[in-house]
């Protein structure tokens, strides 16, 4: 499921010019966990309990939605095109389960989150993905002292692909948190591992996973590469890539 | 009005099952008592008002009618995106109130001045603007907030009126050709000031979605005063003809202003199309 996604991602990216692709590739088996902790429920009524805060990773989600069977294909031609709701971070749109909360400016999601998993009296299980470049934002760490007040059955998934290790680093901050917080039950994981991530997505309470993945996961010219951030592969390339994942 | 919306909160959080206001350290003595037991609707989230907005995003997309209440400057300047994007763009109709109106703290500085308030938020789409120059205006205001679908900012003032419903029908039915618009707390400023305006007819404005076009069809020159940096109201009305605006905004960096600052807009030749 991993590389069909992938591929899709890649497809998205080169019918468009547009997206992000080491920042959605690192996150791809993030999204197949919580679905697997999900029980693989193709029910939509799920989604609005995941939070996507690192929003310029909206073509792994579409990616995701589209490997599930829950957008059409017309849908995903629609994928930044003009006109279309779609858009190269993820979209808000009304009356749309899928897309509940639109997020591309970083650092909005998390108290977002924060605040509708407490608000949900069923207790039900959330999650928001945030990445380490995003963990810069002062509304994570504010965020963080919002989920000590209001504790609630949300999962914190931090994808740590080293965005953030050539500005400000962050990281080794992040796998010290628990220090600071101890109220999160706190856990450091490979990213790209679902059998681990899932079976900690299926605790309850307040939790945080430092996931360490790999920022254009798997392709190896995309790893450490800022210059591939927001860039679309040559027609070789992109042939390159696609064959990798096939 | 601070206490006046203390009051009527807890009457609704008492009232509602799916409420909640979050207070980022302001006016907490107005919400602390022992017997009313709302200690599970009103929060004190201290100094974060960023993601303060974001969490009552979360709180009303979980079916929470959320108040969000602090100083103007900290609502509007500093959380604006959160304003724009997460209640605005995501639809999420949470109610933000100030504590202040533009100078309330004037003796403070300029840190706590906001006369940008209403100029700042005007440029979101789909954001309720409402701005009581009376004390009674904001139970009014309040519940076109809550049932509203868009979200809403309210100002407070210290600044208001005690014109009774009554008094204004009658400036508003005086037989003058000239009309005189006061927006909000600039109503205040009307009152110290009759004898100024005694031949004019008197329009009191407190939501910028209002329309006064209709009373303006035999106007012969029109002054509109809103208390904020920059005519927002002004350009609401549907004009017949292009108008001579003008403006005198004072530096609002620094001083103290014990008189109320506004923005007059004159508009003359109303009808002489």
């Amino acid at each position: 499921m991993s590389s069909i996604i992938r591929q899709r991602i890649l497809a998205y990216n080169q019918n468009s010019s547009e997206g992000h692709l080491p920042s959605s590739f690192s996150i791809v088996e993030i999204l197949i966990s919580i679905f697997e902790a999900e029980d693989c429920d193709l029910d939509v009524a799920w989604l609005p309990r995941l939070v996507l805060s690192k929003g310029h990773a909206s073509f792994a989600y579409y990616g995701f939605l589209a490997s599930i069977g829950m957008i059409t294909e017309k849908e995903e031609r629609s994928i930044c095109q003009n006109g279309s709701k779609l858009y190269g971070h993820l979209p808000h749109i009304i009356d749309d389960s899928r897309f509940t909360f639109g997020s591309g400016s970083l650092g909005h999601g998390l108290p977002y989150a924060v605040g509708r998993s407490f608000a949900d009296k069923t207790d039900k299980k959330y999650y928001c993905i945030v990445g380490d470049g995003e963990a810069n934002e002062g509304t994570f760490w504010e965020s963080l002292l919002l989920f000590e007040k209001f504790q609630s059955n949300l999962s914190i998934i931090i994808d740590c692909n080293n965005s953030s290790e050539r500005a400000i680093p962050i990281q080794n901050k992040l796998t010290k948190i628990n220090q600071i917080f101890p109220f999160l039950n706190f856990y450091e994981v490979d990213g790209h591992d679902i059998n681990e991530l899932s079976s900690l997505l299926v605790l309850s309470g307040p939790q945080l996973l430092v996931c360490k993945t790999i920022k254009g996961f798997p392709f190896e010219d995309m790893i450490e590469s800022p210059m591939w951030h927001h860039r679309t592969p040559s027609k070789v390339e992109f042939k390159k890539f696609m064959d990798v994942l096939k | 009005m601070r206490k006046e919306f203390a009051t009527l909160v807890k009457n609704y959080l008492r009232d509602n099952v799916n409420s909640a206001v979050l207070l980022g350290d302001i006016s907490v003595g107005l919400f602390v008592d022992q017997d009313e037991n709302l200690h599970e609707k009103v929060y004190n989230v201290g100094i974060l008002e960023q993601s303060m907005i974001s969490f009552a995003a979360g709180l009303s997309a979980a079916g929470t009618k959320t108040f969000v209440h602090t100083i103007s400057s900290f609502i509007v300047e500093r959380a604006f995106e959160q304003i724009k994007l997460d209640l605005s763009y995501n639809k999420n109709n949470v109610i933000l109130v100030s504590a202040n109106g533009p100078y309330d703290y004037s003796k403070l500085g300029p840190t706590h001045h906001c006369s940008s308030d209403i100029p700042i938020l005007n440029q979101i789409p789909n954001l309720n603007l409402y701005v009581p120059g009376r004390v009674e205006d904001v139970a009014i205001l309040l519940e076109k907030a809550c049932i509203s679908s868009q979200p809403t900012y309210l100002r407070l003032t210290s600044r208001s009126s005690s014109l009774s419903d009554r008094e204004l029908f009658k400036l508003k039915a005086r037989p003058f050709d000239d009309v005189t618009i006061f927006v909000g707390e600039a109503l205040a400023y009307f009152q110290e000031h009759a004898d100024a305006f005694e031949n004019q007819k008197i329009i009191y404005v407190k939501a910028l979605d209002e329309c006064v076009d209709n009373q303006l069809f035999n106007a012969e020159n029109v002054t509109i005063y809103e208390p904020y940096s920059y005519p927002i109201f002004a350009h609401s009305i549907k004009f017949r003809k292009p108008l001579q605006a003008f403006c005198y905004p004072k530096s609002i960096e620094s001083g103290i202003f014990a008189e109320p600052y506004f923005i007059k807009t004159a508009m003359n030749g109303l009808n002489n199309v």
